[in-house]
């Protein structure tokens, strides 16, 4: 918070200062700017009027068949031009006062803090200071698109005049971008906002090397998943050998060990266990709209769910999938086990 | 963005066989310790992450494909440790080293020597007891890295294990290790059985003070893969709290799990040779493997009346080849518990055998495996002077209690020797075996910041220089020795005492050596005291001590005249200094490792 206000007031006195320039020293507003030959007619003329305080345009008409009607006295005068606006203000005032000044001053702050507010939650998009500068300069189109260019779409403001201000804002708002950019930035946790500024440095250090994109494994899991169960339970080798040849004793002796081991390895990498909590054969309702990747239904189900029925097998399901890393050379890819020679 | 605040408390098990790295949160309202998943090779160029790392080093051939022993942060190593080395330690012994730890303990050899794996061949690169423990370190700190690269492990709150009866070298050394592989230099040394009790009051939370009353004692059995390591806590009164102080701690007995597996697994192999069945290296470690668990199957307390012990085809011909027996319940139990935990009296000492006259330098494992014969000698070398000194209450740790009939028994001995069926209970709850000391390591750094109890007691040994005593030279005899204390028993962690004695003379510019001794029996000696004799049970002589005190150009003398004044650091570190008497200058003495003590 504290971050954001200082960014609002860095931001806003950029801007101000930038306001002065705009007006008083540069060419900019200046030229598109002027008076008219005879003022005190026209002040006499409105006066005469009693006017109250408001905005007065000419043509006018409160009809709204008027706009649509080509014959209107409205349409023809609108048609024929001039075309003008008048902001009128009964009471007068001190010209360019201290509290004119003060009130700029805190339409700026707002708006400045409104622009370091939004840029901390633009999340990853902000991660470098140019990004962030560019985001406010954003802000600053925004305003002149929404505001001054619709003015002299709709209100016919002249296009010098909305030319100068869509500078004034544009500009202005990148300068304080500049300042806000710089103090505050988008808050995104620790952690990842690391792994992604070492990634992009690792990008940035080596593009030749297009490090960027994942490299598709070199061996599959399915072989991995296979020589962990060979090397650590003979798995492949019971399977591969015929049975035929063997009394069930022996099967049986051998397969004690490989069964026991081929668990040890399948608990430490998938954590299996059921999917259901309750004992086969117990009774299980399935309410409407069950998840059905959990249950499958066999027997007599007709119509909709909800359904009524016993458990006949509990399930299976992974609590996790850590199978081991592989990183050797390509060529290897494929050995679920290397040959062994033993040297004499 | 790493950050310099400590995160976290991590508790490391650097074990014999197996090292665990435990950690919580250090910010969090209770301890949630969890078990960190320590990437490791299992396989040439094939990484796995499991919750312990073997600690086992293997050392490459030169013909080694390349990058087969990658691991994420390092390539074209020529070593690897965990899983896979403890593999290769069954095809290519001479180029595994084993049990490192056990090595580093070990006073008689030079730690900082390449000299492992003992007796390989030459043209197997050696390395260092120091430098393995080192590498498993090193290892253990870049899974830290990986896993939380936020959070550099030399920024966080560190307690490092070992066994309690290391001696002060031991420690030193391993802190030497630690420091090197990139620990901080805040790191906290734990005692193994402590670690463990402090988990067991974890799980327990304030139940302990139920389960446990004033003058009650703790006796911590920690049986390891190679090692087994005994503790005495008392629970005391104070200031109406409850609190517990650790009493004694037991030697270095290089008798474990391990030996048992081996035992069952000798005995199998001989039942194999009468049938004509002749094992290969390969199948021998799978026996070894099977005999593991049929221990644990048979000696659990519903355990099956027998158990067929199988060992698979070597080749691909896996059934065929595949051969079995079967050990029954009632012998396995006989080899194993009568073997390792006999019954025996609490006046039963070890069997020693006569060492012959040519003696081999390697590790000193026990020659009576009777694990309940070391704790008779233990528990009566406590209760010298002190009567009263009994356990009413075992803690188990280390995966060898798993088979339940070892438990049984060890509590049957200690009710026999009291003489009362209830005189010993086993501690209650749920109690992780094998991660205990790290999990336990874990939450004793975070109640050293958040407050919790804690074990009180200091050194659990007293220590002592030798000093030759001046008098007539006899050709041919040394001077008589004397053992000086510098260190009583039980000196609190963070202070220091000046050794009241006659002045030293050093000589500057020349090494001065001292014998350096411990005891963990001698109770009552004071720093300052001399002892003239003592039974050779009591004093064990280790590492020596040294410092090269400078030549000073400014002063004449040849020698310059100190008292010794000897520190406990926070970290539980020992220190000796010597102080001038003269000048405000002091050395420090430095463990001498690489010098062997015999001559």
């Amino acid at each position: 918070m504290i971050r954001i206000i200082i960014a609002g007031v860095a931001g806003a006195l950029v801007y101000f200062v930038w306001g002065m320039l705009a007006w008083m020293a540069l060419p900019l507003h200046t030229p598109t700017l002027h008076g008219l030959p005879t003022e005190s007619q026209i002040t006499k003329a409105l006066t005469a009027q009693g006017l109250e305080t408001g905005v007065y345009v000419v043509p006018w008409s409160d009809d709204q068949d008027d706009w649509q009607d080509p014959e209107s006295a409205f349409t023809k005068n609108h048609a024929a031009g001039p075309l003008f606006s008048i902001f009128y203000q009964k009471e007068g005032g001190a010209p360019m006062n201290a509290g004119a000044m003060a009130g700029g001053f805190v339409i700026d702050l707002l708006a400045a803090m409104l622009a370091a507010c939004l840029l901390t939650s633009v999340g990853s998009c902000g991660r470098s200071y140019l990004c962030r500068v560019g985001f406010v300069t954003g802000l600053g189109i925004f305003v002149a698109l929404v505001g001054h260019a619709s003015y002299w779409n709709w209100m016919h403001f002249p296009w010098e005049y909305t030319l100068a201000f869509i500078v004034d804002v544009t500009v202005g708002w990148t300068l304080a971008g500049l300042a806000i950019a710089a103090l505050v930035r988008p808050t995104v946790p620790a952690a990842t906002s690391h792994a992604v500024e070492e990634r992009s440095q690792r990008v940035s250090r080596d593009e030749s090397k297009a490090a960027a994109a994942p490299a598709a494994p070199l061996r599959s899991d399915a072989i991995s998943l296979l020589a962990t169960l060979q090397r650590e339970a003979r798995f492949i080798d019971i399977v591969k050998e015929p049975l035929a040849d063997y009394s069930n004793a022996q099967v049986g002796a051998a397969a004690r060990d490989v069964l026991r081991d081929c668990g040890t390895v399948l608990d430490r990498l998938f954590q299996l266990e059921p999917v259901v909590e309750q004992e086969e054969g117990a009774k299980i309702e399935l309410p409407q709209g069950f998840d059905a990747a959990r249950y499958r239904i066999t027997g007599n189900a007709t119509g909709d769910a909800p359904w009524t029925g016993s458990l006949a097998h509990h399930g299976w399901r992974a609590k996790r999938c850590e199978l081991p890393q592989w990183s050797g050379a390509k060529g290897a890819a494929l050995v679920v086990a290397a040959a062994e020679v033993e040297v004499e | 963005m790493s950050s310099n605040r400590q995160i976290y408390v991590l508790g490391i098990d650097l074990g014999t066989t197996n090292s665990v790295v435990a950690y919580a949160a250090l910010d969090a309202e209770a301890p949630q310790v969890e078990l960190l998943k320590i990437p490791q090779l299992v396989d040439a160029s094939t990484t796995e992450s499991v919750t312990s790392l073997a600690s086992f080093c293997y050392i490459a051939p030169e013909n080694l494909p390349s990058g087969s022993l990658d691991v994420p942060w390092a390539q074209d190593r020529k070593y690897c440790v965990g899983e896979f080395a403890r593999r290769q330690a069954a095809e290519a012994p001479e180029r595994t080293v084993a049990a490192a730890k056990s090595w580093l303990s070990h006073s008689r050899v030079d730690r900082r020597a390449p000299i492992l794996p003992w007796q390989a061949p030459h043209d197997v690169e050696k390395i260092s007891p120091l430098v393995t423990a080192q590498r498993y370190l090193e290892h253990l700190v870049a899974a830290w890295s990986t896993r939380f690269p936020d959070a550099p492990m030399a920024n966080q709150q560190v307690v490092l294990t070992v066994p309690a009866s290391f001696d002060a070298a031991a420690r030193e050394l391993t802190r030497e290790a630690a420091l090197a592989a990139g620990l901080p230099s805040d790191l906290v040394l734990v005692e193994e059985p402590q670690a463990a009790v402090y988990s067991w009051l974890a799980d327990t939370g304030d139940a302990w003070r139920k389960a446990m009353g004033v003058g009650d004692q703790l006796l911590v059995c920690d049986v390891g893969g190679g090692t087994t390591d005994l503790t005495l806590i008392g629970i005391e009164q104070r200031e109406g709290e409850l609190v517990m102080e650790r009493m004694a701690v037991g030697d270095h007995l290089l008798v474990g799990g391990d030996n048992m597996d081996l035992t069952l697994a000798h005995f199998v192999a001989s039942q194999f040779a009468e049938q004509g069945v002749k094992l290969d290296p390969w199948q021998s470690v799978s026996l070894w493997h099977s005999c593991r668990t049929a221990k644990e199957t048979l000696l659990a307390s519903d355990g099956p009346d027998s158990h067929t012990i199988s060992v698979l085809g070597r080749g691909s011909r896996l059934i065929g080849g595949t051969v079995s027996v079967e050990v029954d319940r009632t012998r396995v139990a006989e080899m194993l518990v009568d073997g390792f935990f006999p019954h025996c009296q609490l006046g039963d000492r070890p069997h020693k055998q006569r060492a012959s006259g040519f003696q081999e330098l390697g590790l000193p494992f026990e020659s009576d495996t009777a694990v309940t014969r070391h704790l008779a000698t233990f528990l009566a070398a406590q209760s010298e002077g002190a009567a009263n000194t009994y356990p009413t209450h075992v803690l188990f740790n280390g995966g060898v209690f798993q088979a339940e009939a070892l438990q049984t028994r060890l509590m049957e001995v200690l009710c026999d020797w009291r003489g009362d069926r209830e005189a010993t209970r086993p501690l209650g709850g749920v109690h992780d075996l094998h991660h205990a000391v790290a999990r336990g390591a874990a939450h004793y750094g975070w109640i050293k910041q958040h407050g919790g109890v804690r074990i009180r007691g200091g050194v659990g040994r007293s220590y002592y220089i030798g000093i030759e005593t001046a008098g007539l030279a006899v050709p041919g005899a040394a001077r008589p020795l004397q053992a000086f204390c510098v260190v009583p028993f039980g000196m609190e962690e963070g202070t220091e005492t000046d050794v009241p004695s006659h002045e030293i003379g050093l000589v500057l510019g020349e090494p001065a050596e001292f014998r350096f001794f411990s005891s963990a029996v001698r109770k009552e000696d004071q720093p300052g005291d001399v002892l003239q004799r003592w039974d050779e049970s009591e004093l064990s002589e280790t590492t020596p001590l040294s410092a090269k005190l400078p030549a000073d150009e400014t002063v004449d003398e040849p020698y310059v005249p100190v008292l010794f004044q000897s520190r406990i650091t926070e970290l539980g570190m020992f220190e000796l200094w010597c102080v001038s008497t003269q000048s405000d200058r002091r050395w420090k003495l430095e463990f001498n490792v690489r010098d062997e003590t015999e001559d």
